[in-house]
């Protein structure tokens, strides 16, 4: 997993949420790899990537800063998590990483994405095979958000 | 010429344009031949003559313009007759271009329209080779060419447009719908939009809407890709106005801003604006843009145009055809260009034919008489017959009760036999003349049949041309081409008294044009290459026609660089067309090159290397039922073979039956069939396929694609494999019926869009046969694939 | 309360979601993200549109264009969308009437597709994350053509 990978997703997501949560203080913190299975903190959106470059990017919050980046997005105090706050937080995948991708293709890469997926629930794992993943977590006034990116070049 | 010869008359006007159209490919295949062999003097006896022609033929019509100037390349022709000067490189150049101005002065006239380029440059160039004192004077007065001098500030050379050449602006015209204007439209481009590349599509986009885009620069291909371009220029042919145009290319956000400029003006039909009209004429009318007429290449202004009184540029009357007389010229010169060349001796064929068939007739005739005579033979027998039986039963009790009364069977038996033996020879007779009937009937109609067949072939053969027709084109397309290529061909020309129908002939033109665009550019090296590469410095592009039983066969060959595999396999990988990991052979590789949007093309010149050429190429082709493969040798040359069926209207097709339909196959596109159980069917991703030897092949059962009623549960299915060698499906049908000649009736409704189905043919016994398109059926069934596969893949997300 | 008759002399623009006749041009918005249909929505409404619609995938989004027709002036179509997408969508609904208005919303990184639209007869497209002032701009570029 090389840095060229990481950097665009890192920049993608620090320009979007500051963009959509209008101006809040973000802020990156320490990368970190991720260990063999890593609890998911309850609402995880995932995009899949394929091409030059394949893999997934999952976007990792618990419910409340789920519910409460949904309400932020969506202009109202959202009361649960329903079809419109999961539908805003696949969105917000969506944004950053199609941000994520042109930057890459700037760079070079020809892959595309496959549409979003959210998955909530408790007691989730998320585990890899064969590829790396390492976590960008993000802190927002809403709580923290965590990109886990695991892609690789296409052997 | 006598006085009464109307130059208006439709006839004359109609063999006027025959008769001119010949002398212009006699005056262009002699200069060719000039240029190659300066010396030939038969050559130039008949340029002469042909200019000669020209010359007289126009001054009967007066078309003063062309006898103007056909009267002085005759002139300059003189002189080279009789040595005064010689035939020069700069002088087949100036005669080239003399035919071209011919050549649209034709065209004006067959609208109706006098042409009004600047024929300044070539008639100053044709006169400097007239050694002083020779030039005959001639005292026809020529105010028409004179007086419009309507582009002075241009150089007589001929001028690139933006970045197109001379070649280009002709092809771009032809290819456009005459009666509307050409625009060059520059747009340019704001990069910080978020998706910029896209921008050049939209603003493509954006004017496909007002008419036709005939090309881009740079190319469409490109646009398409991921680049941003600042600036690009767009080709339209429109019938708006360039405020129009402008409003509709300006994105916001998108386009900094855009120009629109006219190349070439359309044919304002009936739009004559009212005379009274104090508005501007449309952006049309000022086609007398000084940096847009080149020379003498460009068909002049309409007349109706210039009808505001206004217009100060407003040529004379003479130029000035009303729209009826315009309609008139028009539609003579129309039908002569429908019009067939025939051998004598073929409507002699079919005379004697037709005599025939009147003889025939008269046979039929007969035998119709024979049968209704026989029927009343029949008839009386009939009676005869029942009345001796009647007889017979009504006599049956005496004879009993004579037998009763003593008298011995014996006896009786004789007198019965003796009374009503003849009964049974009733019929014999009947039975004789019948058999004679039936004879002669059968015999009659078989020989119906032959002289059908040979009225059939006769007819047909009416239709066909010599495919010299387009061949004959070739010469001046390849030696202008290569000029601007710096290349150095020969072009061999082989075959061209084989015939064609002359609906396919004009069909297939443009594939062969793109063929040899194609070869000359990207296959012929330069001179430098070959030389290096150790070939002759002329590269060699052969044409070539030949029959090959039913099938007319063209090869287009070039002993140039060849088909590079590699950087076919590695611009198919960057398409995506194929999986990096696959391994080409090389027949897959020639065959990718006929994919759309591809072309190895390093830089992509005016020529060719768009990409959208060879798709095009396959497609016209397949379009006229043929086939079009190629065949490559790295370093060697490359050989395009173009097969195309010899007639189109009549086919042999193979009958099948689905279900209690009878569908034909035309047999070209038939590879083999079989006969398989349905143990045989296996399942591949959901699709059925059966193995054949070492392939498997991807069935199609025409009953469910038809919906059509079978029975599902048969013993045996009967496949046919259709295609070619390269894309094949098995149509599994109920069972095969045999080979027929098959009249293809198009199916024409603009209501019926049925895929997969090419026309219809009445079989003998009246019933319809829907005929099968082949091509259309690969791809319907490749679709259903693709359609089937996105579906599952939208239920897996 | 000061309403727009008390300020004459304010130079108003009409808002853009209505026709010259004073109906409101009527709209369908196809995407399945009921987020972004929900933001598309709020946007359109504020200037006067009737979102008369929404679907949530392209089988739905062709099957209500086809029922309201001719009474619709704009579809937005979003690119991506499962069991049919937008291209396909799109191409099926200028199949029904060659002058359909269609807006593609896209995501960014998608311009294949969009050139694509484009070709096949799409009017003009909007970049997710959707910006209000663009998105009404395209909009009104479109109807007004």
């Amino acid at each position: 997993m090389r840095v060229e990978y990481i950097n665009p997703f890192v920049e993608a997501a620090f320009n979007v949420l500051k963009e959509v949560l209008v101006n809040s203080d973000v802020r990156r913190g320490e990368l970190y790899l991720k260990s063999a299975s890593t609890p998911v903190l309850g609402v995880a959106a995932i995009v899949g990537l394929a091409g030059d470059v394949e893999g997934r990017v999952l976007f990792d919050m618990n419910r409340d800063t789920a519910l409460a980046v949904a309400s932020v997005m969506n202009g109202e105090q959202l009361a649960t998590l329903d079809d419109l706050a999961k539908a805003t937080i696949t969105e917000l995948a969506n944004m950053i990483t199609a941000q994520a991708v042109t930057k890459l293709h700037d760079l070079g890469f020809q892959f595309d994405l496959t549409p979003p997926a959210i998955f909530t629930g408790d007691n989730m794992e998320v585990s890899d095979q064969d590829v790396e993943a390492l976590i960008v977590p993000m802190e927002t006034p809403q709580g923290k958000i965590e990109i886990n990116v695991a892609i690789r070049e296409r052997a | 010429m006598s006085d009464y010869l109307d130059p208006n008359n439709e006839e004359l006007l109609k063999d006027f344009f025959i008769e001119a159209q010949t002398q212009v490919d006699t005056l262009e295949q002699n200069i060719l031949v000039l240029e190659n062999d300066p010396g030939n003097h038969d050559a130039i006896d008949e340029i002469f003559r042909a200019a000669h022609t020209l010359k007289g033929g126009s001054a009967t019509v007066e078309m003063a313009e062309l006898t103007e100037f056909t009267h002085l390349v005759e002139d300059v022709l003189d002189c080279i007759r009789s040595g005064t000067a010689r035939a020069t490189e700069a002088v087949v150049d100036v005669l080239l271009q003399s035919v071209d101005v011919v050549k649209a002065m034709l065209a004006s006239r067959s609208e109706g329209a006098v042409y009004h380029g600047d024929t300044s440059g070539v008639t100053s160039t044709l006169r400097s080779f007239i050694p002083e004192g020779t030039g005959k004077a001639k005292h026809a007065p020529a105010p028409k060419l004179a007086d419009v001098q309507s582009a002075p500030k241009e150089a007589p050379k001929p001028v690139t447009l933006g970045k197109l050449s001379e070649y280009e602006l002709l092809e771009l015209k032809e290819s456009a719908d005459p009666s509307k204007s050409i625009y060059q439209v520059t747009v340019h481009f704001n990069e910080d939009t978020v998706m910029n590349t896209v921008g050049g599509i939209q603003a493509f986009a954006m004017l496909k809407e007002l008419g036709t885009v005939l090309r881009t620069t740079p190319d469409f291909e490109s646009l398409y890709e991921d680049n941003f371009f600042p600036e690009v220029e767009y080709y339209l042919a429109t019938d708006r106005d360039e405020a129009a145009i402008l409003k509709r290319v300006s994105i916001p956000d998108v386009v900094l801003r855009a120009e629109a400029i006219v190349v070439s003006s359309g044919m304002a039909t009936q739009a004559a604006p009212k005379p009274q009209a104090p508005k501007p004429a449309p952006a049309k009318a000022p086609v007398v843009q000084p940096n847009v007429v080149p020379a003498a290449k460009v068909p002049a202004t309409p007349a109706a145009s210039s009808a505001a009184p206004e217009e100060a540029a407003a040529p004379e009357e003479h130029g000035f055809a009303s729209d009826r007389e315009k309609d008139e010229a028009k539609k003579a010169a129309q039908q002569a260009g429908s019009i067939l060349r025939v051998d004598s001796k073929r409507i002699d064929n079919l005379l004697n034919l037709v005599s025939e068939t009147v003889i025939t007739k008269a046979t039929f005739n007969q035998i119709s008489t024979q049968f209704t005579e026989l029927q009343a033979a029949l008839a009386s027998s009939e009676n005869q017959y029942r009345e001796q039986l009647k007889s017979l039963f009504d006599s049956m009790p005496d004879y009993l009760e004579s037998i009763q009364g003593g008298r011995s069977v014996k006896e009786i038996k004789k007198e019965i036999t003796e009374k009503y033996g003849d009964v049974f020879n009733q019929f014999d007779e009947f039975d004789a003349s019948l058999k004679t009937a039936v004879a002669k009937f059968r015999s009659t109609a078989q020989n119906l049949g032959r002289i059908t067949g040979e009225l059939q072939e006769g007819v047909m053969r009416i239709r066909m041309v010599p495919i010299s027709q387009i061949f004959s084109r070739f010469p001046r397309l390849v030696r202008d081409l290569s000029k601007t290529l710096n290349k150095k061909i020969n072009l061999v020309i082989e075959g061209e008294d084989t015939e064609l129908d002359k609906s396919v002939i004009e069909d297939l033109l443009d594939p062969l044009m793109h063929s040899v665009r194609n070869a000359l550019d990207h296959g012929v090296e330069t001179p430098e290459e070959r030389i290096a590469a150790g070939k002759p410095e002329t590269g060699t592009v052969l044409l070539r026609a030949s029959n090959e039983g039913n099938m007319i066969l063209i090869e287009i060959a070039d002993d140039g660089k060849g088909i590079d595999v590699e950087a076919v396999r590695t611009k198919a990988i960057e398409r995506g067309l194929i999986h990096p990991n696959k391994t080409l052979t090389d027949i897959e590789a020639f065959n990718l090159i006929f994919e759309a949007g591809f072309s190895t093309a390093k830089t992509v010149t005016n020529i060719s290397g768009r990409g959208v050429g060879l798709d095009v190429v396959r497609t016209q082709i397949e379009k006229l039922n043929g086939s079009v493969t190629v065949s490559s040798q790295h370093g060697r040359g490359s050989r395009f073979t173009i097969k195309l069926p010899l007639t189109l209207a009549i086919i042999q097709g193979l009958l099948v039956r689905v279900g209690r339909e009878i569908y034909s196959i035309p047999i070209t596109s038939v590879i083999e069939s079989h006969r398989i159980r349905p143990s045989e069917i296996k399942m591949i991703d959901n699709y059925e396929v059966f193995n054949v030897r070492n392939d498997v092949i991807s069935l199609l059962r025409l009953d469910r694609l038809f919906k059509i009623q079978t029975t599902e549960n048969r013993e045996y299915n009967f496949v046919v494999i259709v295609g070619t060698n390269e894309k094949r499906v098995g149509l599994m049908v109920d069972s095969l019926i045999g080979e027929e000649d098959v009249v293809i009736k198009p199916l024409r409704d603009q209501y019926t869009n049925s895929p997969g189905i090419a026309g219809a043919s009445i079989l003998g016994d009246g019933s319809v046969s829907l005929i099968i398109d082949v091509s259309q059926l690969l791809d319907l069934g490749f679709k259903r694939e693709l359609e089937e596969r996105r579906k599952r893949e939208a239920t897996i997300r | 309360m000061k309403t727009k008759q008390d300020f004459p002399a304010i130079n108003e623009r009409k808002p853009d979601g209505f026709r010259p006749d004073g109906a409101a041009y009527r709209v369908l918005i196809v995407d399945d993200s009921v987020f972004v249909a929900k933001q598309l929505s709020q946007i359109l409404t504020s200037e006067g549109y009737d979102v008369v619609a929404t679907s949530g995938d392209g089988q739905a989004g062709l099957d209500a264009y086809k029922e309201l027709y001719p009474n619709l002036d704009l579809v937005t179509m979003d690119i991506t969308m499962p069991k049919m997408d937008g291209i396909t969508a799109l191409e099926k609904i200028i199949e029904f009437d060659k002058n359909a208005r269609v807006i593609m919303i896209s995501a960014l990184g998608k311009q294949d597709l969009v050139k694509k639209a484009l070709v096949m007869g799409a009017r003009n497209y909007i970049v997710k994350p959707l910006d209000r002032k663009k998105v009404l701009e395209r909009v009104a570029q479109v109807l007004l053509k």
